[in-house]
């Protein structure tokens, strides 16, 4: 319903920008020419997203992304493209990813998006997310999805970098989720809306404590890479479906779970096996949370 | 007149992209073709829900919800049957000071999220501070001004704390105004 666009860079060694829809291919993700692994980062991010416009019926994602093993370019490359082609864009769902956190680039590119006809709703993970906050810009954003360690680098107000919490770092405890939000949010460090990813995920609204989302508990999501990126990525194609975000996030931290139940997942499944999952946990779930259903699912039942 | 057409949509897209033609039309009606019971129940529910008057068409091997809103939105006043909600402070409840800041701009801005929302809101002694320049609420504010909610700020407290230039929503009021505002409401509700 609404134009996701979703970008971030990749670990591969001079992978050149691409712009264009997302299609799944098997295990792989083709945006144009270009072919992703969709297992760990903005793949797993982008491959989440996808199930979800996929399984909604809803038109696939768009993507930015370049190759960056640390080096920069590829960062760079996707900041310039995207304050240079930002309007032509036109999304209505921004959701910025894996890239190296550069505050000048990044206020730049708020400073385009929030100058636009239609300001699109902003979305920030990993270092897009570091680069906003380091800026001085998280207020502009609409979704903030950190990890508790990111939250305690949001709520340390002289942190420009998560490696350089000076208090959090190693004392960092879940019961203290609720204190590190209200101070991301009284230093004007955090988006309007925070899903705090973890054992238990925590959404906030405002400062306002939304949500708690603790069943089903699967411990072994906490040790496969790329599993807070599937939340993010479900996030963004749950907002883009329509839903409230407070909503959306709900849904995200819900289908991740009990997708990681369905799947029996052990530190060793990887992402690709989460995702498979989604449309089934969708099928299953969906029309009841969003509490309007009135007939049961089964899970056997098709599209 | 909108037409969605959400056949082949699985839940709960027919309802969401009901409730956002609904949204960005208020008062006008819509339809909603949908091509198998469950959605046909879904929608017709979360439209019954919403106050619309919903008549069902079958055809073409589908259903014609035909979405009537029963009248024009009403403005906030009748919707939340004259309640006013009382504004004391810049923050809310006891306790930290910053904390409190942020819980009412939570309270502000899930005001403007719920229905039925009050008839008025009324700014009173450090409250004013909310509808005044450097308000971090002026745009939740001026969002529930435009919903019909009226917002007064008392003219006293914004000349007693340097504040009387510096209005910024809603208009000023006196002691008298607000009394009588305060006691004819049929509930009031103190922050």
């Amino acid at each position: 319903m609404m134009r996701l666009l979703i970008v971030g860079t990749v670990p591969v060694v001079d992978l050149p920008l691409a712009c264009g829809e997302v299609h799944r291919e098997g295990q792989m993700l083709k945006i144009g020419e270009t072919t992703l692994a969709g297992g760990q980062g903005t793949g797993a991010m982008l491959g989440a997203a996808l199930a979800v416009t996929e399984y909604l019926k809803l038109d696939p994602p768009w993507a930015v992304v370049a190759g960056d093993i640390g080096g920069g370019a590829g960062s760079r490359a996707v900041y310039e493209y995207l304050i240079e082609n930002i309007a032509a864009l036109a999304p209505e769902i921004l959701a910025l990813h894996y890239c190296l956190p550069d505050m000048m680039l990044m206020g730049s590119l708020c400073r385009q998006v929030v100058g636009l006809a239609a300001r699109p709703m902003l979305l920030a993970d990993a270092g897009a997310m570091y680069a906003a906050k380091a800026a001085g810009l998280a207020g502009d954003f609409d979704v903030f999805t950190p990890d508790l360690s990111e939250l305690a680098f949001l709520a340390d107000k002289a942190a420009t970098h998560p490696a350089y919490i000076s208090r959090h770092l190693f004392t960092t405890e879940a019961a203290r989720i609720p204190e590190l939000a209200i101070a991301a949010y009284r230093d004007r460090n955090a988006a309007r809306l925070l899903l705090v990813k973890g054992a238990t995920d925590y959404i906030f609204r405002d400062g306002d404590l939304m949500a708690r989302v603790a069943a089903p508990d699967v411990p072994a999501l906490e040790a496969i890479g790329g599993t807070g990126d599937t939340i993010t990525g479900l996030t963004a194609g749950f907002i883009a479906a329509g839903l409230e975000p407070h909503q959306a996030a709900l849904f995200a931290a819900r289908t991740n779970r009990t997708a990681g139940e369905l799947a029996a997942v052990t530190p060793a499944s990887r992402v690709p096996e989460l995702i498979a999952g989604f449309p089934e946990v969708f099928r299953a779930h969906l029309c009841a949370w969003s509490g309007i259903c009135t007939w049961p699912h089964n899970l056997s039942e098709g599209d | 007149m909108e037409t969605i057409d959400a056949r082949v949509l699985p839940c709960p897209q027919p309802v969401v992209r009901t409730k956002k033609a609904l949204e960005r039309a208020p008062g006008e009606p819509v339809t909603v073709l949908v091509d198998n019971p469950e959605s046909r129940d879904n929608v017709s529910r979360f439209a019954r829900s919403q106050g619309c008057a919903v008549a069902v068409r079958e055809a073409d091997g589908g259903f014609y919800l035909d979405i009537t809103p029963e009248s024009t939105p009403a403005p906030a006043a009748a919707e939340g049957g004259g309640g006013v909600v009382l504004i004391t402070d810049y923050r809310f409840g006891t306790g930290d000071e910053r904390l409190g800041e942020i819980l009412m701009k939570a309270f502000l801005n899930t005001l403007w999220d719920y229905d039925p929302k009050p008839a008025k809101l009324v700014f009173v002694n450090y409250g004013v501070r909310l509808t005044t320049e450097g308000s971090e609420v002026l745009e939740t504010l001026a969002l529930l001004e435009k919903k019909g909610v009226e917002v007064f700020s008392c003219g006293t407290c914004l000349e007693y704390y340097g504040l009387g230039e510096k209005l910024k929503v809603g208009l000023v009021s006196n002691m008298y105004a607000i009394v009588d505002v305060l006691l004819s409401a049929s509930k009031v509700v103190r922050i």
